[in-house]
C-alpha cells in the first residue's frame, strides 16, 4: 500500500526542483522548460484522474468526482498557450480555444470539488457536524475572496479596457478559484476525519493540491518576488492531483486482491 | 466471540473504520442501525445484521466504490454474522 505522507512530500520535493531549476536557464529557455512542465504535469494530472475513473464502476459515486477533474485538467492544459497555439492555428482561433479552455477547465475543476465536497450528504451523513462545516465555509469563502479580489478586479478593469476575451476568461478563472478554496473546507475536515483510513490517501493527496493551488494564488502576484515560490507550488499542486488519482486505484486493486480470496466468484 | 450487547457494534465499527476512519464508521453504523434497524447500535442483535447491511451498503458505495463496498459487507458478514 502507497502511504500518502511520502507521495505529497515527493510531489513538493519535485516542485521545488523545479523552481530551483528555473533559476539557472536563460529567459529563453526558461519560457520553454515553463512550457514542458506546466503541460506534462497538468497532463499527468489529467492521466491519473482518468485511471481512478477508469478503476471505478459505472455508476460509483466518486467516478463522478474523477471523470470531471481529468476532463477539468485536460483543458486546462489545453489552455496553455503554446498548445492553444498549436491547435488553434491562427491568433483569433489561439485566443478562443485557450480562453474557452481555461473558462472550462475552471468550471470543471469547481464542480469536480462541488462532486467531493457533497460526499458525506450524498451518503447520508450530511449533517454529521453541520455548523462547523458552515462556519468555516464562511470564513474560507471570505478569506478566498479577499485572496483574488485584487486580481479579480484587475482583470475586470483590463477586460473592460478592451483586455477582450483572455481578460475576461482570466477574471472568469480567479472567481472560480475563490469558489475552489471554499469547497476546500469540507473536503479537508472529512479527510481528516478519516484519519489514518484507507480512503484518507486519494482525499488527503487532493487536499493537499487545493491547499497548494490556494497558497499559489495568495504569493502569485505579491510586490515581493515570489515567482519561484509560486512555481514550486503549482507544480506540487498538479502533481498531487495526479498522485490522487493514483491512491484512489490502489484502494480499488487491494479491495480486488482482497475479493479474490474473500468472494470466489468476484 | 464477545457477548456484551455493544460487541456487534464495536466489531462492524472497526472493519468500517479500518477504510472510512473511527469517526465516519462510527456515523454510518448509528445512522443505519437508528433509520433501518430502529434500534440504538448498543442494542443490535445478530438477527438484525441483514437490515443492517442494507442501511450500510448506500453510504459506503458513496464513499468507496462497488468493488470496495462487496468486501467490507463480506468482512461484516463473516466476522460478525457467523
Amino acid at each position: 500500500m502507497i502511504r500518502v505522507g511520502p507521495v505529497i512530500l515527493l510531489a513538493l520535493a519535485l516542485g521545488v526542483v523545479h523552481a530551483l531549476a528555473c533559476g539557472f536557464f536563460p529567459p529563453q529557455a526558461l519560457a520553454a522548460w515553463l512550457f514542458g512542465a506546466h503541460l506534462s504535469t497538468k497532463l499527468l494530472a489529467a492521466a491519473g484522474a482518468a485511471v481512478a475513473y477508469a478503476t471505478l464502476r459505472p455508476g460509483d459515486y466518486m467516478r463522478r468526482f474523477w471523470g470531471t477533474l481529468g476532463l477539468g485538467y485536460l483543458l486546462l492544459a489545453i489552455s496553455e498557450d503554446g498548445l492553444a497555439r498549436l491547435l488553434g492555428g491562427g491568433s483569433t482561433t489561439t485566443t478562443w480555444v485557450g480562453a474557452l479552455a481555461l473558462v472550462a477547465g475552471n468550471v470543471l475543476s469547481v464542480a469536480a470539488s462541488a462532486t467531493i465536497a457533497y460526499t458525506f450528504r450524498s451518503a447520508g451523513l450530511g449533517d454529521a457536524f453541520g455548523w462547523r462545516r458552515v462556519a468555516a465555509m464562511l470564513v474560507t469563502a471570505a478569506a478566498a475572496a479577499g485572496l483574488v479580489w485584487v486580481n479579480l478586479l484587475g482583470d475586470v478593469r483590463a477586460a473592460l479596457a478592451d483586455g477582450g476575451l483572455p481578460a475576461w476568461a482570466s477574471a472568469f478563472s480567479y472567481a472560480c478559484d475563490a469558489l475552489t478554496f471554499a469547497l476546500l473546507v469540507p473536503v479537508l475536515l472529512y479527510a481528516l476525519r478519516l484519519g489514518g483510513a484507507k480512503l484518507a490517501g486519494p482525499w488527503l493527496a487532493f487536499s493537499a493540491s487545493t491547499t497548494c493551488w490556494l497558497f499559489f494564488a495568495a504569493i502569485e502576484h505579491l510586490p515581493v518576488d515570489t515567482r519561484l515560490a509560486a512555481e514550486a507550488l503549482r507544480i506540487t499542486a498538479t502533481l498531487l492531483a495526479g498522485a490522487a488519482g493514483l491512491l484512489q486505484r490502489e484502494l480499488v486493486v487491494e479491495a480486488r486482491t482482497r475479493a479474490a480470496r474473500l468472494i470466489p466468484a468476484a | 466471540m464477545g457477548t456484551a450487547p455493544a460487541w456487534m457494534r464495536q466489531r462492524i465499527e472497526t472493519i468500517v473504520a479500518e477504510y472510512l476512519g473511527a469517526k465516519t464508521a462510527s456515523s454510518a453504523v448509528r445512522l443505519a442501525a437508528t433509520s433501518w434497524v430502529h434500534r440504538q447500535p448498543d442494542e443490535l442483535r445478530r438477527e438484525d445484521l441483514p437490515t443492517l447491511r442494507r442501511g450500510l451498503e448506500p453510504m459506503l458505495r458513496t464513499f468507496l466504490g462497488a468493488e470496495v463496498t462487496a468486501v467490507v459487507l463480506k468482512r461484516v458478514d463473516d466476522e460478525v454474522g457467523t
